[in-house]
């Protein structure tokens, strides 16, 4: 059955997924670049470059609205290309979720270029354990996909080559996560299939997880279409059919995919299509790094089944058979059957769309091709087919030329909108979608739990969902463009209480992190909160934003401790409104009831990495450093990449006077973000303690003058007490007052700030914001 | 249609942008033309004493990284040498027929049997003289960033190494690579346009 593939060039030195063709031009544009046009973009680049060579990466968005309009998406490419390889070479991954959030324009490109971002091949990257293994030996790096590196390797026993996949530790760093990769890999050892990759053997432990694969010499699908355009439709047909063969006899093991996709199809040499990577999406599930998933779903959503998306577990092999249709639709079209310049847009027309034809792309393919599609595509996983086997006798008629069996219900040849929708899964339910595979998964686990109480959100709520998801990760950029997100809302549905709080709240953010002048944004923040508040008095976030406002910004007791508590009263399990109230709490020198209420915060968020580190931080503020040091290390074992938590660790063991350790960590945080000067005062702080005095004046001659512009007045306070220079310290802290920035409220708790206790000129400024010493 | 594997093939391909066409002319020139450019730069040297010209020149490059066994096997898609041989074998065509030395029996052949007439034996000393000529004068078609990564290439250096002897990212090496591909391409292009007017107004 081979035999209808169409000859493609031979790659026999390139076993499973290796990285398509990389280069300037993409064949599929239908632009023809000149040697001018290629100069003018080489030269953007080379500055950009060498603004990454000197420490200063520039933002992408500002280059391209600089850059002649014509050339954007071929320069998008190339420096998104940059971007994600001095990234890499800093040890970070590419920032797939920014970036699709940041670029909705261009999520073809993000896909290619994130596709083919190898690593710069270094030895080290082979993991340890597959260095010296008993078995293994790893010959070549073969790619790299969103689970981990695949390598190729050699058994050494036995004798025969394989490609054993390494999975990323973000997948697999609880022992539960271990176990469910064993207990996959274990059912997927039992499918014995010519037209699945077989799994010999997996390994996992703590230094490191494994997967060892049938080597198939090829190349994948996607490849395979991307370089030599879709397939002539009699080869669609015998791939899919080879592919259901494959799915059927999963199916009779129980055994579902849940994530095909062109990616995961590989056309062996021989023209043999084999499954790959069978029950590894059920990992994803579990994830802990909220970044990965979005990035993981880059590749599949456009293939993922409508059932899918409302819960990622519940799938049977239906949904396996709806994503073979997109997989077939985007054999014969080279596109997938779906678009959509963003995560719930996407899901949304798989929901809700009408079926594109694929006939209307190539009227060569026959009616009866085009209906197996509908079929395969169809809304209602009971309108599909129901096993492999009856749509491999279907494709065996078309490829006979044959009409198909008649069914119960004939599939029209486009899906009608009515049809695709069931009564039982109306709007909401979809929304919940968005909430578990963005809100849900990747943060703000308590916030659905809330969600889930007082009300979904309505269908037209995306972009509102997707601004709080941006929101949660906490970060400028994010929380910036949450901002758009939901003025966007408000000027769709000026009486969308709930948005003006996230506004608020998105404000608040960038007043507390300093991201924005305190004098100009805080009081936006406030008016959002009042408007919200106006419009729903019973809104818990409008009052917590409120609270949060009085307690960092205007530093009005009553006022926050009366928000905060009618907050608490409204929505007991919000875990925002425990976390802020520790804040406050702690701030009022109630430490004990701080560290209740923080608990309870971690208690219902549990997997939210700030929370967790400010478990740590209010530890470090109470004094109990080891405790704090602890909880740190926890939140940095979910993510090692989490800058704060590094610097909070530093500070602790300081404190413990494990000088040496700290400056460790605050090695670690540097380049992680672009709050690298945070990072240097901590630096210049923990010399101070060490009383490397030359040191310390070098850093502080780099920081003096970024200081004020940057509002890192507390840290250079810190600075000077270290450096026992009270007559600065105390210069500095008067400007933080003065200048209202957010980090004074915690004046009155801070280790750090001990020695300047007794001077006489620091209890009147607590005094100044009603806070007796 | 020209069958596959023939010169005139490497060249549409070469126009598709696929430099891996040509990597089986480049084989079957490789080691005569290390030779020759060896001899080539032996009296060129003797002639020239500003070194610098030598230091630019792609044989240069050539010898340089034969002689530290960089050149194994051709399998990197972004090696420039099969690229220039091609190029070089349509100029000496292009050259022949403008001297109207391959005028046999009063008709042309077409452009792409001459090729392959040339490609077809080895290199001969004054295809290499030729050759030297072009290569350097393409490489002075080049701005100095992409040419320097030009003749790293010539050297056999993989991506990798280039970037690291230029101190830049592995994704500049193949932008500037595709850079060198489009400007000598429309070179190419131009001399095709130039030598058809040439060929009406005869």
């Amino acid at each position: 059955m081979s035999t209808l593939l169409p000859n493609l060039p031979p790659n026999s030195a390139t076993p499973n997924s290796v990285p398509p063709d990389k280069g300037f031009s993409d064949p599929r544009d239908e632009v023809h670049w000149t040697a001018t046009n290629l100069k003018q973009i080489d030269a953007i680049c080379e500055q950009f470059e060498t603004a990454w060579l000197t420490g200063k990466p520039v933002d992408i968005r500002q280059v391209l609205e600089r850059a002649e309009p014509f050339l954007a998406p071929l320069l998008f490419r190339e420096l998104l290309a940059i971007d994600v390889e001095y990234r890499q070479r800093q040890g970070q991954s590419a920032p797939v979720a920014d970036v699709c959030l940041a670029f909705p324009e261009y999520p073809d490109i993000i896909r290619l270029v994130c596709s083919q971002a190898l690593p710069v091949a270094n030895d080290d990257a082979i993991p340890e354990m597959l260095v010296s293994h008993p078995r293994y030996e790893v010959t070549g790096r073969l790619g790299m996909g969103g689970m981990g590196t695949v390598f190729a390797g050699h058994h050494k026993v036995l004798g025969r080559d394989v490609a054993i996949k390494v999975i990323r530790h973000e997948f697999l760093a609880s022992v539960t996560a271990r176990e469910r990769f064993l207990r996959e890999a274990r059912t997927a050892a039992r499918l014995q299939h010519p037209n699945v990759v077989t799994v010999y053997d997996a390994e996992a432990s703590e230094a490191g997880q494994f997967l060892v694969m049938e080597a198939v010499s090829g190349a994948d699908l996607a490849r395979t279409v991307d370089e030599n355009g879709p397939l002539p439709w009699e080869a669609a047909c015998d791939a899919i059919l080879q592919a259901a063969a494959g799915l059927e006899a999963a199916r009779q093991i129980g055994l579902v995919h849940r994530d095909l996709s062109p990616r995961n199809l590989m056309l062996a040499d021989d023209g043999t299509v084999k499954l790959l990577d069978f029950g590894l999406a059920s990992l994803s599930f579990g994830v802990s790094d909220p970044s990965l998933v979005p990035g993981m779903l880059v590749g599949s959503v456009p293939f993922m089944s409508p059932e899918q998306a409302i819960d990622p577990s519940a799938s049977d092999v239906r949904s396996d058979l709806y994503g073979l249709g997109c997989v077939m639709f985007f054999l014969l079209t080279g596109k997938p059957p779906y678009a959509g310049s963003s995560l719930p847009e996407l899901l949304e027309a798989h929901r809700h769309h009408p079926l594109p034809d694929a006939r209307a792309v190539d009227p060569e393919i026959p009616p009866a091709v085009a209906a197996i599609i509908c079929r395969l595509l169809a809304k209602s996983p009971a309108d599909r087919y129901q096993t492999p086997s009856e749509l491999a006798k279907d494709l065996n008629h078309a490829i006979k030329g044959e009409q198909p069996q008649p069914t119960p219900e004939p599939p029209a040849t486009v899906v009608p909108v009515t049809v695709s929708k069931s009564p039982r899964r109306s709007g909401p339910s979809f929304l919940y979608a968005i909430g578990i595979t963005l809100v849900g998964i990747v943060l703000a686990i308590g916030y659905r739990q809330y969600l889930g109480k007082s009300g979904l959100p309505t269908v037209d709520d995306s972009a509102f969902v997707q601004g709080r998801s941006l929101l949660d990760q906490r970060q400028e950029r994010q929380v910036r463009l949450a901002i758009v997100k939901f003025q966007d809302v408000i000027a769709r549905q000026p009486k969308h209480a709930r948005a003006y709080a996230a506004l608020a709240e998105a404000y608040n953010l960038c007043g507390d992190y300093g991201w924005e002048p305190a004098t100009t944004v805080f009081p936006k923040a406030i008016a959002a909160a009042h408007r919200s508040l106006e419009l729903d008095p019973d809104l818990a976030e409008g009052r917590l934003d409120l609270a949060f406002a009085a307690a960092t910004y205007t530093c009005d007791w009553d006022e926050a401790d009366r928000q905060f508590r009618r907050a608490l009263e409204i929505a007991p399990n919000l875990p925002s409104a425990h976390h802020w109230f520790a804040w406050y709490l702690l701030q009022q020198r109630h430490f004990d009831e701080a560290l209740v209420e923080i608990q309870r915060a971690q208690e219902l968020a549990p997997d939210n990495l700030i929370i967790m580190s400010n478990v740590g931080k209010i530890l470090y503020f109470s004094r109990k450093y080891a405790a704090a040091v602890e909880r740190h290390r926890a939140a940095l074992e979910l993510d090692q990449d989490f800058q704060k938590g590094h610097m909070d660790l530093g500070y602790t063991l300081i404190e413990l006077n494990r000088i040496d350790e700290a400056l460790a960590e605050f090695d670690r945080a540097i380049g992680i973000s672009s709050h690298d000067l945070d990072v240097k005062a901590a630096r210049a702080y923990a010399l101070a303690r060490q009383g490397k005095k030359e040191a310390t004046q070098e850093l502080l001659k780099i920081l003096q003058p970024e200081a004020e512009r940057v509002g890192l007045f507390v840290e250079m306070a810190h600075i000077y007490t270290a450096l026992g220079d009270s007559d600065q310290a105390i210069r500095w802290l008067e400007k933080a007052f003065t200048q209202k920035a957010p980090g004074r409220a915690d004046v009155g708790v801070d280790p750090r700030l001990d020695p300047l206790r007794m001077d006489y000129r620091f209890a009147p400024l607590l005094k100044s914001i009603g806070i007796e010493q | 249609m020209p069958p596959s594997g023939s010169v005139t093939a490497w060249i549409a391909g070469l126009k598709a942008g696929k430099a891996t066409a040509a990597e089986p002319l480049w084989n079957r020139y490789f080691a005569r033309l290390v030779g020759l450019a060896r001899r080539k730069l032996a009296t060129a040297s003797q002639r020239l004493a500003d070194d610098e010209d030598v230091a630019l020149s792609a044989f240069k490059s050539l010898c340089q990284g034969a002689a530290e066994g960089r050149f194994p096997q051709l399998t990197d898609r972004d090696n420039l040498w099969p690229l220039l041989v091609v190029l070089t074998a349509r100029k000496s065509v292009d050259l022949l027929r403008s001297e109207g030395r391959s005028k046999r029996g009063g008709d042309w052949k077409s452009v792409s049997e001459e090729i392959e007439r040339i490609a077809s034996h080895e290199p001969t000393p004054e295809f290499a003289v030729l050759m030297n000529d072009y290569c350097d004068w393409l490489l002075s078609q080049l701005d100095p960033g992409p040419r320097e990564v030009a003749l790293l290439k010539l050297d056999g250096c993989t991506n990798q190494e280039a970037a690291s002897r230029l101190g830049c990212g592995i994704r500049t090496i193949e932008r500037r690579l595709e850079l060198i591909r489009r400007v000598w391409a429309e070179i190419v292009e131009q001399d095709e346009a130039h030598s058809l007017s040439r060929e009406t107004a005869r």
